[in-house]
């Protein structure tokens, strides 16, 4: 069956020992064909089944998965997973420049609108089932509700996985206090969305300013110290904004790679002191706006409390509650005395936005959510470089840095896939995503929604849901083992253990076997499994389990995997359902494969 | 949408792409990665344990204001406490007071903490007081002057917590003391297929040991993979080609730590499913809340320690959300009555059970807050005070050195941060060595231990009993 492979390899050998023959080190089948004559052993005969590739096929690249198997891995990278389609279309040009282009331009889903259009219709629908006096509460879930529906019907996918990346660095969490109704969240992820592609220093400044991140980090309100009274500023949102949005605990050099002092210690970005007079800084920011309800019979001011705020107007500074006098940040960055709140906000957020640390810290977490664990040295440098100077002269720069940071060779070229540190552990809301979008059955689903619950409870995850402002896990996190014992970080596994490995298993028995793409008891909507051309596949295992392994595992399932599954299902050739098995089957055995989970 | 039309490729295994595939092998594995040879470290206490003992480590996330769970009450000490708090204050009247008096001071426990005052008052819990993470003494005038050794990242969530789990604050190891202590007597116990680390709550860095990881599970009792015990034909070719998944080995790093990790998972699972179930009814009630079904599990997973055939295990959970920079009063009047009520039943439940003196139940958190107030909440700050329960436990005292709540005092750093006068590693190496962690052992796993205590003088705080 594999006789053809040994076939091409040695014809390419071949090719290399005439000089004057254009060497092509692509792919085997390339289509770079033409004047050769092949032939091939493929004289599979299942009585249910003809094979319809050709020697020739096999040789211009139309049979084989080389092009379809980069754009799977580009597309996971880029945006959790790409459908059939999308793989196909963009395996035919793999110009993934032209792509991002093209999706940097699409105007961003509106978060706001969607949670507000889910909850009218989900409330209505809820009326229509349980009658007029059911309760029905406007609630985080309606977020909820509103991003499984733009991640599975939305084209702006790439900014969409990008506010995903960066709602896991810049962190709220639905998990806390902030008002119960969805709009909070919501309006922070088009902040977000906004942003993904813009400049970091202006995403600095929203975040500050948004109500959802004042009510997270607990500085809406914040006022200046009160001697008498001996009360101080508070000094959570200073020391987080540096710890984990800016600059990190400790000087770095360029490459991401820790600046040490003469004894050999590394050195820390700020003490104590710092913080104390950052959060002065942070002090007198307090409602922009009231909700319409609280607007009869309240005026806006300082004072006006944490339950009348409306969470899609930023914040604002009030200066009678902003802390006068000089304030020293980062050892010798003086604000002034004399300036207004905004000013010194301002200021604060340009020494941080200048810091050495700024780029390389920022530019690691993004490789890391996006492409591998352990970026090389080199590959933070070249994105930190990006993020100093885009080549224009701007700082900053978003759009230039994630771009950068797919097209780096680090992340295409084949050869690092071979890079025993290349890969990671895809997040859980990463492998449920990709594989809902291959084999949701669109037809049939009435709404994309989850309220995620169950997901988050048996996995350990769920946007906008991490249990503290350090997100789900840390980008330090060693896994023991192998791992750790190489000194190298696996972030993703800090949420993998016996509960979650299995949790995970028995979600996609769930969606696989009981075919419940969703939880949506309560509004008795559907969302089954597709896929229903898998079937026809389903004739031949080892076809069936290509398909998988390039739409899951972007062509990545080892030899010993695809040979496990490819003979369970070969056995399972009994009963009247066996063809439904053998799909069913199938999937969840690549759902739960190392092939599948880890991203190289 | 389904593909407009079924995209049939050969059937020929997927080639991938050939760049890929003549690189193969180029890099070696073994020449990248430098395996780190793991030390066996003997334990003094050789042979097999006869007896059984648990730890019950319970991790206030976030940084607990442990200032207004245990209180002053006498006028003058109250008045210095009231000065400070301000606004944060716990009224004197409401204070629930604590019997007797330590180190010539009265004391009580926050209004909503009335199961913890009656495990105090009959001498069934102890309090640690201004324990905090420690290399070595430090005075304030060492602390201003940067002329004494402080734990690495002071005043931060992610190291600190690191820090009251491994017991190192003078590196940023990944290692906790109780796996490190399973590294050392995991083949003591023996039950292969389980760690004897059990979590509640996740990883976490106080159960990793060098060799040994956490087992986890959740507290509704539901472990294992649907379908595992499923017989058909289906099923079983299912689960056999699972087996084989697990089987295999994998060079990848990532691919062998998921894959090790769901295998344990699938093996610890299905023993402990059986063990519960051979170890029958348990009839002990607990209240239906989050924290109480928790320890609830950990009772029963307790019960079975037979069936299960361990000697000494440890437990963790995490509660979270006692990060209070804003609304410190009104949270932990929310949480301390759940957190204080399941205290009360796991106790309960023990005694019942025969096993009061075998467990002991602690409390860690990443720090101690600012005495003073931010407006309506407190700061993360250094040393803070936690609670030890159990019947090995010296109950109705307070150790360590309470120390004075004056604003300015020789203890007090600026924002109300005490510098801690109990060590961690006192702390924690009085725990292990009830646990049977021998001396010249403590002092591997707590580095600073020396800095603090020298073996001889007794137990490093005292309030374990180890002749219960």
């Amino acid at each position: 069956m594999r006789a053809g492979f040994v076939f091409f390899l040695l014809l390419l050998i071949s090719f290399k020992s005439y000089s004057q023959i254009e060497i092509y080190e692509d792919y085997v089948g390339g289509g770079h064909s033409e004047g050769i004559l092949v032939s091939a052993s493929s004289s599979f005969s299942d009585p249910d089944w003809s094979d319809n590739s050709s020697p020739e096929h096999t040789i211009n690249a139309e049979g084989l998965d080389g092009p379809k198997v980069e754009a799977a891995r580009f597309l996971y990278q880029a945006c959790l997973g790409g459908t059939s389609d999308q793989i196909d279309q963009l395996a035919k040009t793999l110009d993934f420049e032209a792509w991002i282009d093209n999706q940097i331009s699409i105007q961003p889903t509106n978060f706001l609108n969607l949670t507000r259009q889910a909850y009218e219709i989900a409330h209505d629908r809820h009326k229509e089932l349980y009658g007029n006096s059911a309760e029905y509460a406007y609630n985080e879930v309606h977020f909820q509700y509103a991003w499984w529906e733009a991640a599975m019907t939305k084209s702006d996918v790439f900014r969409q996985r990008v506010a995903f990346a960066l709602s896991q660095i810049f962190v709220i969490s639905t998990d806390s206090d902030i008002r119960n109704d969805g709009e909070g969240p919501a309006s922070y992820y088009d902040m977000l969305m906004k942003h993904a592609f813009g400049n970091y220093r202006e995403l600095l400044e929203e975040v500050t300013y948004h109500p959802s991140m004042g009510i997270y980090l607990s500085h809406f309100k914040n006022r200046a110290t009160d001697e008498e009274q001996k009360i101080y500023p508070d000094e959570n949102f200073a020391r987080e904004i540096m710890q984990l949005f800016s600059i990190g605990l400790f000087e770095l050099n360029i490459d991401g790679t820790l600046k040490t002092d003469q004894n050999g210690n590394s050195i820390p970005t700020y003490d104590a002191e710092d913080i104390r007079n950052l959060a002065k800084v942070m002090t007198g920011l307090g409602a922009g706006a009231l909700t319409d309800e609280a607007q009869s019979g309240h005026t806006l001011g300082f004072l006006s409390s944490a339950n009348l705020l409306e969470y899609t107007v930023p914040m604002v500074m009030y200066d009678d509650f902003h802390e006068k006098g000089t304030k020293i940040i980062l050892g010798d960055k003086e604000i002034p005395n004399g300036q207004t709140g905004e000013e010194d906000v301002s200021m604060a957020l340009d020494y941080l936005f200048n810091h050495p640390n700024t780029a390389p810290f920022v530019s690691r977490r993004l490789i890391q959510q996006l492409v591998k664990s352990n970026p090389s040295p080199r590959y933070i440098e070249d994105i930190a470089n990006v993020f100093n100077h885009n080549g224009d002269g701007v700082r900053g720069d978003l759009g230039a840095v994630i771009k950068a940071i797919l097209l780096h060779d680090e992340a295409r070229s084949c050869a690092w896939k071979e890079e025993p540190t290349n890969g990671k552990l895809k997040s859980p809301v990463g492998r449920y995503l990709s594989f809902l979008r291959q084999y949701i059955d669109r037809e049939n689903t009435t709404a994309y929604w989850t309220s995620g619950y169950i997901f988050e409870n048996e996995t350990y995850q769920l946007p906008l849901s991490s249990p503290s402002v350090f997100n789900f896990f840390l980008p330090d996190y060693q896994p023991n083992g192998d791992i750790f014992n190489a000194g190298l970080y696996a972030p993703e596994f800090e949420i993998y253990n016996s509960v979650t490995s299995l949790g995970f298993a028995n979600q996609a028995d769930i969606w696989v076997r009981q075919a419940r793409l969703f939880s949506l008891f309560d509004l008795e909507l559907t969302a089954p499994l597709g896929g229903a051309y898998l079937a026809e596949m389903a004739k031949d295992s080892e076809v069936l389990v290509n398909e998988m392994n390039l739409r899951l595992c972007n062509g990545d399932m080892s030899e010993g995997t695809h040979e496990i599954i490819t003979s369970a299902i070969n056995e399972m050739n009994f009963g009247q359902n066996r063809i439904k098995n053998k799909v069913e089957y199938a999937l969840y055995l690549t759902l739960i494969s190392p092939d599948f989970a880890i991203q190289k | 949408m389904v593909p407009p039309e079924k995209t049939i490729q050969s059937r020929r295994a997927f080639l991938k792409n050939s760049g890929c595939a003549a690189l193969a092998g180029t890099t070696l594995f073994s020449s990248l990665i430098n395996m780190k040879a793991i030390a066996s470290a003997a334990l003094d206490k050789k042979g097999d344990f006869n007896d059984y003992k648990a730890l019950v480590c319970i991790l206030l996330d976030g940084g607990a204001d442990s200032h207004n769970m245990l209180i002053p009450r006498g006028n003058f000490e109250y008045g210095n406490y009231l000065t400070t708090r301000s606004n944060l204050a716990i009224p004197q009247s409401q204070v629930l007071p604590l019997n007797g008096f330590a180190s010539g001071q009265s004391f009580g426990v926050h209004p909503d903490m009335p199961q913890i005052q009656n495990l105090y008052n009959s001498g069934r819990l102890a309090w640690i007081a201004n324990v905090g993470t420690l290399i070595e003494p430090i005075t304030k005038q060492q602390y201003e002057s940067n002329s004494g050794r402080t734990p690495l990242g002071l005043f931060s969530h992610s190291d600190q917590i690191k820090h009251w789990q491994t017991g190192r604050p003078g590196e940023r190891s990944s290692h906790g003391w109780a796996g490190r202590i399973a590294d050392l007597i995991q083949q003591h116990n023996s039950n292969p297929n389980l760690s004897m680390n059990i979590s509640l709550s996740g990883n976490n860095f106080f159960q990793s040991g060098q060799t040994i990881n956490e087992f986890s599970i959740k507290s509704n009792g539901e472990f294992g993979l649907n379908g595992s015990e499923t017989q058909n034909s289906y099923h079983n070719l299912r689960n056999d080609a699972i087996k084989s998944m697990l089987e295999r080995d994998y060079e990848d790093m990532y691919k062998k730590t998921y894959v090790n990790t769901l295998s344990k998972a699938l093996d610890g699972s299905q023993g402990l499913t059986q063990a519960l179930s051979d170890a029958g009814t348990f009839n002990l009630q607990f209240s239906n809340t989050t924290v109480s079904k928790q320890l609830e599990m950990i009772a029963k997973v307790i019960a079975a320690k037979d069936e299960l055939a361990f000697n000494r295990q440890t437990f963790f959970v995490k509660i979270g959300g006692w990060d209070h920079h804003d609304e410190v009063l009104e949270s932990q009047q929310e949480m301390l009555p759940e957190l204080d009520l399941a205290l009360g039943e796991f106790m309960s439940a023990l005694e019942k059970m025969g096993l009061s003196e075998d467990v002991t139940t602690f409390t860690i958190s990443d720090f101690g807050r600012t005495l003073t107030s931010n407006g309506d909440g407190s700061d993360h700050a250094w040393g803070g005070n936690t609670m030890v329960m159990g019947g090995a436990v010296n109950g109705g005292n307070i150790y360590g050195t309470y120390p004075s709540l004056e604003m300015g005092n020789e203890l007090m750093l600026p924002r109300g941060v005490m510098i801690p006068t109990t060590s961690t590693s006192e702390y924690f190496a009085e725990l292990a060595s009830w646990f049977g962690v021998g001396s010249s052992d403590l002092f591997e796993i707590f580095p600073d231990l020396q800095n603090f205590y020298s073996t001889g003088s007794g137990l490093p705080v005292g309030f374990m009993n180890l002749s219960a």
